[in-house]
């Protein structure tokens, strides 16, 4: 298993010696020449046509045209190629990567995702004063990923985190599509598995949970961990064996016991189908076998998942419970030697909980434990609360689902395949179904089923592939590289869907930008900003100078006499600001009616009670000059 | 390096099997994870240099589009890498991504430290990680080449 493992392929291949000459010709040439079409057919792509769906509704037909060939050059590569270069697959995922999760930085001329601007205000917000804010908000509780970047930027000669935004994402997928490529590496018996594993894993991971957030970079904690656990800490053939030898032993004289003649002749039509689809005995005899290490290295490896485990606790709320999971399951399962690691990874996770976050969970311990056990209130949470918003927003929220149910179907199916030619792999198995235990927890603010979706996906896709690959030598090579063709296909479509599909208010305004500067340079610190809809690029600076409404993710006041008091009742002066974003995000997100923004804002203009002070781009700012009931 | 080859008598009966076999470029032990003796101190120097040449990026306040790169890449890549090195892992593919995910943890940790202990400057963050960084070099400088002991599965044979 190194970095430089190459496909080679049986002599009786070279019939082919022509058109695999082409191919060493073309393979190495076409992501660069992908990359160039991508840039300019993402660079001539115009923001302004983004609708209700999403950036797909403007992007051009050459960048579909790009990515169908770099997908069908990927495919020759992996499944006919002979001994091509890592190199050369290397540069196709490179490309892949940068075109998908690049895209809307290419497109659109500001970062996108509001949430990624607030991120950068609590990073802002260490760098100046080398605290956090725990009553503010919960996020400080936990602000490791903050303080790296407040580090990082400052000591780059930064003046916020702002220019990290566009291509954190990208940054963090190359570097996730390596990590599940070593993971696939360490369970799988095939050569192309890797490869494959990560080239649905890219498009297969639309979540969004890869921008610049502590999410983002607990994703990379997590596989580093599980890595450590799958490539070092499995059992070896020769322990798995010795534990079920007796049984087994036991069952095949039972079996070799009557002639096979036999045996056919008195199974059942029921039977015979049954045995069609059943698991044979020794479903999990092809396991990968870890890899060697001494004692030394061994507990190195532990300490160094432990101190990444340390990392992750500090820096987010869900990834650490998520990695006490799987590695619990790992251990329940007998695939992980370290059996007493999940006590250690507990004590640390209740530790900082108990002693470093106690600003958060005094005001807030129904919010962390209220919802454990509570199935049906965290599924409400997770499908039935999201669903609402526009008809293009509620076909996202439909694509997004059938991604899902389609991943996790395809690893089904791939599971019992590999089952059945006996190559099966308990460890990946129990890791793509231990995040589902996290229902039981909490429903983590209704985003649970994303979140069991992202950390499921690595081992989801390993299972997938398990579906199409091994096939070599194969009887119809071409029909096995159409099915992962069409199946890529699919999948890159469906992403750029479920993943740009809300870009309509993902994406962030200049004229909102530009209004909210205006705000920042000439309201009063200590003033109160109001908006109707929280979807504002705020707080990426000076958060603890001002007052926000609303604070959280959802709707500000939304009635003329309800703004009036939100701007009431702070007497060192209030402003309102109504942007583009804010109205896109009300109709599309929460399925308010069309034209709801222009509605208010003439109600505000007609009832004399406020003064325009700012209107340029699509963005107003208005004071409150006369409360309701004042004379 | 060592490549996954497909061994020719696999076709058997109809069924598509596959057959991978690890086979290392040649028999004889690596050492120090295939590197020559200069080399392998070249790049441990250039490891240990390149601490204080970010630090003094930082110290004389260089233009952000002169430091930025290398101080990311500094902190992201070094702390780490040089303390995986010393466990002599012969997949030096997941040796980086070792490397580039202990370097964030230390990362984080360093500066969640400094806020806890109420001493927050961007520059002493990044000194403690240079220190960090430095002790695994000098040790390794020290002890100069050795072979490596993890070089492959325990069973060192078939995977399929």
């Amino acid at each position: 298993m190194t970095s430089s493992t190459r496909l080679r392929t049986a002599p009786e291949t070279r019939r082919w010696d022509r058109p695999q000459a082409l191919l060493a010709v073309a393979l190495p040439a076409t992501p660069a020449f992908v990359l160039v079409i991508g840039i300019i057919a993402l660079r001539s792509t115009n923001a302004d046509d983004i609708r209700s769906l999403g950036l797909v509704d403007a992007l051009p037909t050459q960048l579909y045209i790009a990515l169908a060939l770099l997908t069908a050059t990927f495919i020759a590569a992996v499944f006919s190629a002979p001994g091509v270069r890592p190199v050369v697959l290397v540069a196709h995922i490179a490309v892949f990567i940068v075109l998908l999760h690049g895209a809307a930085a290419f497109v659109e001329p500001l970062p996108r995702f509001v949430p990624a601007w607030l991120h950068v205000g609590f990073a802002d917000y260490i760098a100046r004063t080398g605290e956090t804010l725990p009553e503010l908000d919960a996020r400080f509780s936990w602000p490791g990923f903050f303080a790296l970047a407040a580090m990082a930027t400052r000591a780059a000669g930064l003046g916020d985190a702002l220019p990290l935004l566009a291509w954190t994402p990208v940054v963090f997928n190359l570097l996730y599509a390596a990590l599940v490529h070593r993971v696939a590496s360490a369970v799988a018996g095939d050569a192309r598995t890797p490869w494959l594993a990560v080239w649905f894993f890219i498009p297969a991971n639309w979540v969004g949970q890869d921008y610049f957030s502590p999410q983002g970079l607990n994703y990379v904690f997590y596989l580093v961990v599980l890595l450590v656990l799958l490539a070092w800490f499995r059992p070896s053939s020769i322990e798995r064996a010795r534990r079920r030898f007796g049984r087994r032993a036991r069952t095949e004289a039972a079996a070799a016991t009557a002639p096979a003649s036999v045996r056919r002749l008195t199974l059942g039509p029921v039977r015979r189908a049954f045995r069609l689809v059943s698991i044979p005995r020794g479903a999990l005899r092809h396991e990968a076998e870890p890899l060697a290490a001494g004692r030394t290295t061994l507990a190195s490896l532990i300490g160094v998942a432990l101190l990444v485990f340390m990392a992750s606790t500090a820096s987010h709320q869900l990834t650490p419970t998520a990695i006490l999971v799987s590695v619990t399951m790992l251990v329940a399962v007998r695939r992980c030697s370290a059996r007493t690691l999940p006590v250690l990874l507990l004590v640390i996770l209740l530790g900082y909980i108990s002693y470093l976050t106690v600003a958060y969970w005094a005001g807030h311990l129904h919010d962390m434990l209220g919802s454990v056990g509570q199935l049906s209130h965290t599924v409400n949470a997770g499908i039935g609360e999201r669903t609402r918003g526009d008809r293009g927003h509620l076909i996202v929220l439909q694509v997004r689902q059938l991604l899902a149910v389609g991943i996790w179907t395809l690893a089904g199916l791939g599971a019992w395949r590999l089952m059945r030619a006996r190559r099966g792999d308990l460890a990946v198995m129990a890791l793509a179904g231990a995040p589902f235990l996290l229902l039981f927890a909490q429903s983590y603010g209704g985003e649970v089923f994303l979140r069991i979706y992202t950390f499921s996906l690595p081992f989801m896709v390993v299972l997938a592939v398990g579906l199409l690959v091994p096939v070599w030598p194969v009887r119809r090579p071409l029909l096995a590289a159409a099915m992962v063709f069409v199946l890529s296909i699919g999948l890159t479509g469906a992403f750029l869907v479920a993943r740009y599909g809300n870009e309509s208010f993902e994406r962030v305004l200049p004229g909102d930008v530009e209004a909210v500067d205006w705000l920042y340079a000439n309201a009063a610190p200590g003033s109160t900003f109001v908006a109707l809809t929280s979807n504002v690029p705020w707080r990426a600076r000076d958060i603890e100078q001002y007052r926000y409404t609303p604070l959280g993710e959802d709707l500000g006041p939304d009635s003329v006499p309800a703004i009036e008091r939100a701007m009431a009742a702070n007497p060192r002066g209030a402003y309102l600001l109504l942007t583009t974003g804010q109205y896109v995000w009300g109709e599309s997100f929460y399925g308010k009616p069309p034209g709801w923004g222009a509605s208010i804002e003439q109600e505000i203009d007609t009832s004399g009670h406020f003064q325009l002070i700012y209107a340029r781009h699509g963005g107003k700012i208005y004071i409150l000059t006369k409360p309701r009931g004042e004379r | 390096m060592a490549e996954l080859s497909i061994g020719d008598e696999v076709r058997r009966g109809g069924i598509d099997r596959i057959r991978l076999r690890l086979v290392p470029p040649n028999d004889q032990a690596t050492t120090s994870g295939n590197d020559g003796g200069w080399l392998w101190s070249g790049l441990l120097l250039l490891l240990l240099l390149s601490g204080p040449a970010v630090l003094v990026l930082v110290v004389f306040d260089a233009p952000s589009w002169v430091r930025a790169v290398p101080v990311f890449a500094y902190i992201g890549v070094v702390p780490g890498l040089a303390w995986i090195r010393l466990l002599r892992l012969t997949d030096r593919f997941t040796e980086i991504l070792l490397g580039i995910g202990l370097s964030l943890a230390i990362g984080v940790l360093v500066a969640q430290l400094m806020i806890y202990l109420h001493a927050w400057t961007s520059i002493l963050g990044l000194s403690m990680l240079v220190a960090i960084a430095s002790l695994p070099i000098l040790v390794d400088l020290y002890l100069g080449p050795r072979p490596d002991r993890s070089t492959a599965r325990s069973d060192s044979g078939d995977t399929s």
